[in-house]
């Protein structure tokens, strides 16, 4: 940690660096573990005790036809090899791209560097995967 | 903190004690191979902000076609459940990939990467492959 960085990096931390990025922030009450990211695509910041994830949430599975699935999934992990940082996982039946922080040493400027990564990889890989978006994906 | 550069991290492979060599169709990628078990490759994106360590696990060719959508749905399915880690498709193969931000990057993460990759080979081995595991892990880093 460097300057006027905290020494403990807790949930509070992490909201007052989005809100100084100036991202508009909620807690779902169903789930008041974790910090809602509202916009679109939406994404999900999960604090945990030794690493925080940070997913944007790309679609449910379920509204890609089957045939198509093996395609998406095979693309998805092409996808996260050209990625820096960040990969795609499947969670349940959401698909997500995902950035894990290390919370022993992170600070401001590589949460706000893995939020811009994130969405700028969307934006950069969007096209390559917006053949499955007819399929109501994203 | 400087960023640290590919001259900087051969000097830290050498001080990890691995050999290695330059593979030429890695040139464009400032690749270096570890000659290690499982073979580990070094490469840097294109601006030379990241450096990547990656095992070779399975070349996409040998997946049964009718077992892919479980096999790569597997995958996925690992990533949600792995942290910093992650299984990708380069150079027309399965492996595992960790990036660093060589902006951040010390030695010991980049040494403690490359025990990570061995864990996650054997779990690979174990879980996805279902085979006895190698113990790669144990044998390299003990």
């Amino acid at each position: 940690m460097v300057g006027d960085e905290p020494a403990v990096v807790n949930r509070k931390v992490v909201e007052q660096w989005i809100e100084k990025i100036g991202l508009p922030h909620s807690t779902p009450p169903d789930n008041p573990e974790v910090i809602l990211i509202d916009l679109k695509p939406k994404m999900i910041i999960i604090p945990g005790e030794k690493f925080m994830r940070v997913s944007l949430i790309l679609g449910n599975v379920n509204q890609i036809s089957t045939e198509r699935r093996e395609m998406l999934y095979q693309r998805l992990l092409e996808l996260s090899g050209q990625m820096n940082l960040m990969k795609a996982s499947l969670h349940g039946d959401t698909l997500a791209f995902d950035t894990d922080f290390d919370m022993a040493c992170i600070d401001y400027r590589e949460f706000k560097d893995g939020i811009i990564n994130t969405l700028g990889g969307f934006e950069k890989f969007k096209k390559q995967i917006a053949h499955f978006v007819q399929d109501g994906m994203i | 903190m400087d960023r640290i550069t590919p001259v900087e991290i051969e000097e830290w492979i050498k001080r990890m004690g691995f050999r290695y060599f330059v593979d030429p169709e890695l040139k464009d990628y400032n690749g270096l191979v570890i000659d290690i078990k499982p073979r580990i490759i070094v490469y840097f994106s294109n601006e030379m902000r990241y450096s990547h360590i990656m095992t070779l696990l399975k070349p996409l060719a040998k997946i049964d076609v009718p077992s892919r959508e479980r096999f790569f749905k597997q995958l996925l399915e690992t990533n949600a459940e792995w942290n910093l880690m992650k299984f990708v498709i380069m150079f027309r193969t399965i492996g595992i990939k960790i990036d660093f931000d060589l902006d951040s990057l010390s030695f010991d993460e980049f040494k403690d990467g490359f025990k990570a990759l061995a864990v996650a080979h054997d779990e690979y081995k174990r879980l996805i492959e279902g085979q006895e595991s190698d113990n790669m892990a144990n044998a390299m880093y003990g």
